[in-house]
């Protein structure tokens, strides 16, 4: 695909009178590991939020592989994966099924059981993916 | 374009079967639905009563006006229809009914809540409605079925109590009251989870009115919330660390020679070991900690000390002498006794 995979157009987010990001601009490139730092308030979660199409963006746009996040969300949802901080998955099911549940909800072509288990094989979470699971911050307890 | 539609009820279907099973998992939809039959049972029960003493006060009256020569036409006899009975019963299973549609629909949000699964749910290609139509699917489906239940157990129960045989069409009038309970209770259900929901969504809005901006006790319910209580950590405790600073600087320094003055004092046990740390101003846990380190450390000591004793060069050359002397003694006893034999010349040992 030609051009870049993430292309940002004045971007802007605005609660009430403050305004959390001001008419960002930027693409990243197909393959490029763009980390995206700022201090505390600086707005990168409210520029995430609206590139994952959680939030609409007051003004601007931005095009995931082509898709515009306001008016093609579906497709720009089928494109991206996001793992956002403090995630904790359901503790009444077993990490497998909390797989299962996400992977069939992300459309995932089956099997989908048979690529659940490769991909538990793969992180070595076999025994583990067993037992329900409890999350703690940023880490697995079994 | 059977394709299509599958496309569109799936993730609805995946939803819904999980919250299905979660409920069906800790029980609680299995609770809930004994609560509710315990509550219908209760209420025919009471009815089944109720009727028997109109049926009672029906017989003592039609008696007492054919006993003085009248007609008993003149008195109503009481209705034997078995759904009159069930009335009650079901009247108190809508009022319960409504309660736990309430609680499942605060439930079935409240999965979601704090755990930033909704986040992850809301980037996954399915549409708001079809989680919500998801999570109302398996809401009113347990619901539904949890009323089917307890109703069915309601009709089996009175044709055995009340004697009188269900026919279809009272059947059909239960099918109906099943159908308007599940409407009914569906209305409830909705209004609890769409709320819930919207608070999830909208916490920071709630937490603004509430004036909780940095992390008040819903502060967990929010999506931001975990960060926002994370944030707010040090925020909230500065009195409390301005006072830990203080302690800290002002805290007291013992010297290891003051330490183990107090230990030994503590040892000599003229005193208790809470009036030493009163007079000295330290916790008692401070105090064993110190009598358990000054311990160790000599018992370590001390046990090295024989090692390195037993190890000693000086150690080394006396057990060599003994070794050498050992030897030299065994040596003469042997002598010795040659000597005797041969001068005895009976080889014996008997002497």
């Amino acid at each position: 695909m030609d051009g870049p995979i993430l292309s940002i157009d004045r971007l802007t987010q605005k609660f009430g009178d403050f305004t959390a990001v001001d008419a960002l601009s930027m693409d990243v490139g197909e393959g490029e590991i763009f980390g995206f730092l700022g201090h505390n308030g600086a707005g990168k979660t409210t520029t995430i939020q609206m590139l994952t199409t959680l939030s609409r963006p007051a003004s601007g746009t931005a095009r995931v592989q082509g898709h515009e996040i306001c008016t093609d969300p579906m497709e720009v949802r089928r494109r991206i994966g996001y793992v956002p901080e403090n995630v904790r998955l359901y503790d009444t099911m077993t990490a497998r099924e909390n797989l299962l549940f996400f992977a069939r909800l992300s459309g995932v072509v089956p099997p989908v059981a048979d690529l659940v288990l490769a991909t538990t094989v793969m992180a070595g979470l076999t025994l583990r993916a067993m037992a329900r699971m409890q999350m703690t911050d940023g880490g697995l307890d079994v | 374009m059977s394709d299509l539609a599958a496309a569109a009820t799936s993730p609805v279907r995946i939803i819904a079967a999980k919250d299905i099973r979660d409920a069906l998992r800790d029980r609680f939809i299995v609770i809930v639905t004994l609560f509710l039959a315990l509550a219908a049972l209760t209420a025919l029960v009471t009815g089944a009563i109720a009727l028997r003493t109109d049926v009672a006060t029906f017989e003592a009256a039609k008696a007492t006006l054919l006993a003085l020569g009248k007609s008993a036409d003149q008195i109503r006899s009481p209705e034997f229809y078995p759904l009159r009975l069930m009335r009650g019963a079901i009247e108190q299973t809508e009022i319960i009914g409504a309660a736990i549609a309430i609680l499942i629909g605060y439930r079935v949000a409240a999965s979601e809540r704090g755990r930033q699964t909704l986040t992850l749910i809301m980037t996954q290609p399915i549409r708001r409605c079809q989680f919500v139509a998801g999570k109302a699917a398996a809401g009113i489906g347990l619901l539904a079925a949890g009323l089917a239940v307890v109703l069915a157990a309601l009709a089996v129960t009175l044709h055995f109590v009340s004697g009188i045989g269900l026919g279809a069409g009272d059947l059909l009038r239960i099918a109906i009251v099943w159908v308007a309970a599940v409407g009914y209770m569906a209305s409830f259900f909705l209004v609890s989870f769409i709320l819930s929901l919207h608070i999830v969504r909208h916490q920071r809005l709630w937490d603004r009115l509430r004036g909780f901006r940095n992390g008040g006790f819903l502060a967990h319910l929010n999506r931001q919330g975990m960060k926002m209580r994370k944030k707010s950590e040090p925020q909230t405790s500065t009195a409390e660390r301005v006072v830990k600073d203080i302690r800290r600087k002002t805290r007291k320094q013992h010297s290891a020679e003051e330490k183990i003055r107090i230990v030994l004092e503590g040892l000599r046990g003229e005193e208790s070991i809470a009036a030493l740390c009163r007079r000295e101003g330290i916790a008692t846990s401070l105090y064993y900690s110190w009598s358990k380190e000054f311990l160790e450390a000599g018992k370590k000591r001390l046990a090295g000390d024989t090692a390195r004793q037993a190890t000693s060069p000086e150690v080394k050359d006396l057990r060599a002498e003994a070794a050498a002397l050992k030897e030299a003694v065994a040596d003469l006893t042997l002598e010795n006794r040659l000597l005797k034999k041969s001068m005895l010349g009976d080889g014996g040992d008997d002497i």
